[in-house]
């Protein structure tokens, strides 16, 4: 089925939906008493049973007219990658991506603005998906893991207390390195601890893009007021209210977020954590394997162009 | 629209991700489809309490 289909399909069931309920209650109104009588007589020939009958009708389908909108709501996103219009463009961003890379081999200098071009592609393409255009609501950053001491990390977040004991468990840092998009909102400057996997911290790695540092995998969270599930079992209650009281503060602009691994090679820790995040709930929507599949091979180049950036030497 | 920037310091992926948000902003029905959606249940509720009260 086509989208522009799928989408007068929809529309369609939301007017039946609003015209039924309006009806159901208009016949109530004006026609109850018949209606009652019809229901009680129940004989096709009378004109109050079929009036009672035309109501059932009406109430039925503003019943379920909503429910099977909803349902061609959820496969318009995700026939919504499966445009032609949106392949060819995809097509053409990954080719995009893949000459910039030859382009940063050749001259290492131009790696920031092609990690830029590449964020800013992976927003268009969460935007496209949760079908918004809004730049304000979908926007990522990618952050660099550091040295516990490195100079640039002076303000760590949600560090365990006491923090000088804690900041002895961390083995490394991650600070956003750039934004995909102008973020006014977050603190632009402070640092995430991430504890040594085989240490004594090791139950207590945030949530976030700690985890997915450590796990290697991504990390999602589709709503940042239901953390519970997702606490290791030894973080303390501070972090936790601190943590609880951050994404409090943030909600206009974070309510819903990706924290995926930037992996070059399967061996070696991530070179980064691309962060996606959403104002509002459900970033990934209903289909997040497929999202994920989609910036997979942007994810790729971003790490070998990070990688030449790093060290050019090696390439 | 995206803040991109569409000078020559601009990388090809920044012009993709331009074009893609173009694409976006064409087939933007979040806002319809939210306003839609509330609206249902708002009608819904009030045919419910009418049908509740009537009979």
């Amino acid at each position: 089925m086509k989208l522009t289909s799928i989408k007068v399909l929809k529309y369609a069931f939301y007017a039946s939906a609003g015209i039924a309920q309006l009806g159901t209650a208009y016949l109530v109104f004006s026609k109850g008493d018949d209606i009652k009588s019809g229901i009680q007589l129940l004989e096709l020939s009378s004109t109050n049973t079929r009036l009672a009958l035309l109501w059932c009708v009406a109430a039925l389908v503003a019943f379920y007219a909503p429910v099977f909108a909803r349902h061609f709501q959820g496969l318009q996103d995700r026939l919504r990658l499966n445009d032609k219009e949106f392949v060819e463009l995809y097509k053409d961003s990954l080719q995009s991506a893949i000459n910039d890379l030859i382009d940063v081999r050749e001259d290492p200098t131009k790696s920031d603005r092609v990690e830029l071009g590449i964020l800013q592609t992976i927003v268009s393409l969460v935007q496209y998906y949760v079908g918004t255009n809004d730049e304000t609501r979908v926007n990522a950053n990618l952050m660099v893991p550091l040295d516990p001491n490195h100079p640039d990390c002076s303000n760590i977040l949600f560090l365990e207390t006491p923090r000088s004991e804690a900041l002895k468990q961390c083995r490394w840092l991650l600070r956003i390195d750039k934004w995909a998009l102008f973020e006014a909102e977050i603190p632009p400057d402070f640092c995430l601890p991430v504890y040594d996997p085989d240490g004594p911290f090791r139950n207590r790695i945030l949530l976030g893009a700690p985890l997915a540092f450590i796990q290697r995998k991504t990390f999602l969270l589709n709503n940042t007021k239901r953390l519970r599930k997702h606490w290791a079992t030894g973080v303390s209650t501070g972090v936790k209210l601190e943590m609880g009281r951050y994404f409090r503060n943030e909600r206009k602009v974070l309510r819903s977020f990706a924290s995926i691994p930037v992996l070059k090679d399967s061996n070696s820790p991530p070179l980064a954590i691309l962060n996606i995040q959403w104002r509002r709930t459900k970033i990934f929507g209903s289909s997040a394997g497929l999202v994920q599949d989609l910036l997979l091979p942007f994810l790729l180049v971003l790490a070998h162009v990070r990688s030449v950036g790093e060290s050019p030497e090696e390439e | 629209m995206t803040t991109t920037s569409t000078d020559s310091q601009s990388s090809r992926s920044a012009l993709s991700a331009q074009k893609i948000n173009e694409l976006a902003f064409r087939n933007d029905d979040r806002r319809l489809d939210t306003a839609l959606s509330i609206l249902s249940y708002v009608a819904g509720a009030v045919a419910l309490l009418v049908v509740i009260k009537l009979f």
